[in-house]
């Protein structure tokens, strides 16, 4: 079995905070090993191989970066169920969001997230975000083995 | 029942009875009234009856014109009495015995007028006095037995009156106490159960007071009936009901409210995050083709970003203050005051700082909470005292009002004009410009908003490059 890639998968709504997220994760891994997609939907449908994404290889990605306002399926809805679920209940999932809320905070640790990270106003400061949290997931972290097919 | 009518109803019957008591030994004193007189009657009858007979055996005796004369008093005296006691006298068997006396009475003194009449006055001779003699010894055993009969008739009669007396006696008490026990059964009866409804009713209201006190707003006390303290129950519960709206309303209104916050805090964020995203990777993409002045206009954009970022999250933070639960404890100030001067740190390194701190009170608080009003009140004097060297900050207290203190924050820095000293704790009103001395204008208006939620209030003193003072008073703990 050929060992897959794995990927960083962001899930983010916003073109625009996507752009900026690729741009700086870009400058430290190569492009086609981050996954973007727009909603709680598309994201469930990759983590569970279905839909659009039937046939992509298997494994789960490095590192979940999920934002909490989504278009039909929410942030919380997709934390919910990938730690809900024993085949994805190890992959490790930050909340990257704009909101400070407490009712956030706590519902996300609730649900068991990895961590939980506000996007700073600041370009430098984001960019500097995005670049540790890229760092960290991607390379310095250890993920857990994919379980077995 | 109304509790009204119970205790009027108790009233009521404890005066009936004293009435029916007073109408009892009334017509108990008007019967032995009544006795007494029949009786008095009946022994003056016996008296002169027994004094009529000694009359007459003296008259029968001597013969002489002074005893008859008395009598026949005596005999017009019984006739009398005799009227007297028909008169008084309605019993039957009274007049019965009345009537017999009648008949005696006038037996004996026919008898006796004959007696009189046969011996005549000088009482007689010869033959006829022998006759009469013998004749007068039969007719004196007669009267003799028929006065016995009329002494022991009106003996009777006064012993049936004496009777009759004590009997009513007798059963005037036998009423008089079934009556008070009549009475006192029923208002005790009354009573006690008028006792324990108002004990049931008022140990429910203070139940039901005390849960919905302790915030069950679900909670009804529903007491059936139709006593005041049912009514009561009632209008509590009515109460409770629009409490209960109230509340939901508050809580709908406070959740919009979050929600409008939450939107504001994501969706207001965002677009300002691009902007500097974007300035920030123009700048990276091009740095060459940018002359100096496309730089400044980009700083410019981004710097204004940024603050408009400052500001979202201190209006954010304001509107939270006012939100959050409180969460209420000792807060011991000389400790929160220490964190604070130390986390202010980086602002103060370098600068000739004189701190005089006094000894303060441990007050009741949300930590969290004044940790912020701290931070807010020394940050500023920390700030505004930029210009002096020495900078001198006073943190100090004096006793308020019964359970609470008076803090203060003093500084010699740049102060204010006393005719805006009203403004100075206004959402973003600032006494200086932004070039002056940074700052959003939000401090203040935290400060005041979370010292009122804590029951306190704000004011503050200054003079034109004169140093100002910030007052608060706060509850003290144990108060």
């Amino acid at each position: 079995m050929p060992v897959e890639v794995r990927r960083i998968l962001l899930v983010e709504d916003s073109p625009n905070d996507a752009e900026l997220t690729l741009v700086e994760l870009g400058k430290h891994m190569h492009p086609d090993h981050i996954v973007h997609v727009k909603d709680g939907e598309g994201a469930l449908d990759y983590l569970h191989r279905r839909g659009r994404y039937t046939g992509r290889p298997t494994g789960n990605p490095l590192v979940v970066l999920l934002d909490l306002k989504l278009p039909k399926v929410g942030g919380l809805e997709v934390l919910r169920e990938v730690k809900g679920s024993p085949a994805l209940r190890a992959t490790p999932v930050v909340v990257l969001t704009s909101s400070r809320e407490e009712s956030d905070l706590v519902a996300s640790y609730d649900l068991g997230v990895n961590a939980y990270v506000v996007k700073p106003v600041g370009f430098e400061a984001f960019a500097r975000a995005i670049r540790s949290l890229g760092l960290f997931w991607a390379i310095l972290n250890e993920p857990p083995p994919d379980p077995d097919e | 029942m109304r509790l009204r009518k119970r205790f009027r109803a108790s009233a009521a019957i404890s005066l009936g009875a004293i009435l029916l008591l007073a109408l009892l030994l009334g017509r108990s004193y008007l019967a032995a009234r009544k006795a007494q007189a029949e009786e008095g009657v009946a022994r003056s009858l016996e008296n002169q009856i027994l004094e009529r007979a000694i009359v007459r055996d003296e008259y029968l005796f001597r013969r002489e014109a002074r005893a008859r004369q008395q009598l026949e008093m005596k005999t017009d005296r019984i006739q009398g009495l005799l009227a007297r006691a028909r008169a008084t006298f309605q019993g039957a068997r009274e007049v019965e015995v009345l009537d017999e006396m009648d008949r005696s009475f006038q037996r004996g003194n026919a008898l006796t007028a004959e007696l009189v009449a046969l011996l005549g006055p000088d009482g007689g001779t010869g033959r006829a006095r022998a006759d009469a003699l013998d004749l007068e010894g039969r007719m004196r055993t007669e009267i003799l037995r028929l006065t016995h009969e009329l002494y022991s008739r009106a003996d009777a009669l006064g012993g049936s009156a004496e009777a009759r007396a004590r009997a009513t006696g007798k059963q005037t008490a036998a009423l008089a106490i079934a009556l008070v026990a009549l009475a006192l059964a029923v208002t005790t009866v009354n009573a006690f159960q008028s006792t324990r409804l108002v004990e049931e009713r008022v140990e429910r209201l203070r139940r039901g007071a005390e849960r919905v006190a302790a915030g069950e707003l679900d909670h009804r006390i529903a007491i059936a009936g139709d006593d005041e303290l049912a009514d009561l129950g009632r209008t509590f519960d009515a109460m409770v009901v629009r409490l209960q709206a109230s509340y939901a309303s508050l809580e709908r209104s406070n959740r919009e409210l979050e929600a409008f916050s939450y939107s504001v805090s994501h969706d207001l964020r965002a677009p300002l995050r691009h902007v500097t995203g974007f300035v920030g990777l123009l700048r990276a993409h091009a740095p060459d083709s940018l002359d100096a002045k496309s730089q400044h206009y980009l700083g410019v954009i981004s710097q204004a970003a940024t603050r408009m970022g400052q500001l979202i999250d201190d209006l954010l933070t304001f509107s939270r203050m006012g939100r959050v639960e409180m969460k209420r404890g000792p807060v011991p100030l000389n400790a929160l005051v220490g964190e604070v001067v130390r986390d202010l740190g980086p602002e103060t390194a370098g600068r000739e700082m004189v701190w005089d701190i006094a000894p303060l009170p441990v007050v009741e608080g949300d930590a969290t909470m004044l940790r912020q009003v701290w931070t807010n009140l020394i940050a500023n004097a920390v700030k505004f005292s930029r210009t002096r060297t020495p900078a001198r900050i006073t943190i100090g207290a004096r006793s308020g009002g019964p359970g609470e203190v008076h803090v203060y924050v003093r500084d010699n820095g740049v102060g204010f004009d006393m005719k805006y000293a009203a403004k100075l704790f206004q959402v973003f009103q600032r006494l200086h410009s932004s070039e002056d001395f940074e700052g959003t204008g939000i401090g203040l208006a935290n400060v005041q908003r979370i010292v009122s939620r804590h029951g306190g209030r704000v004011w503050a003193e200054g003079v034109v490059d004169g140093g100002a003072t910030f007052w608060m008073s706060l509850p003290v703990r144990g108060a």
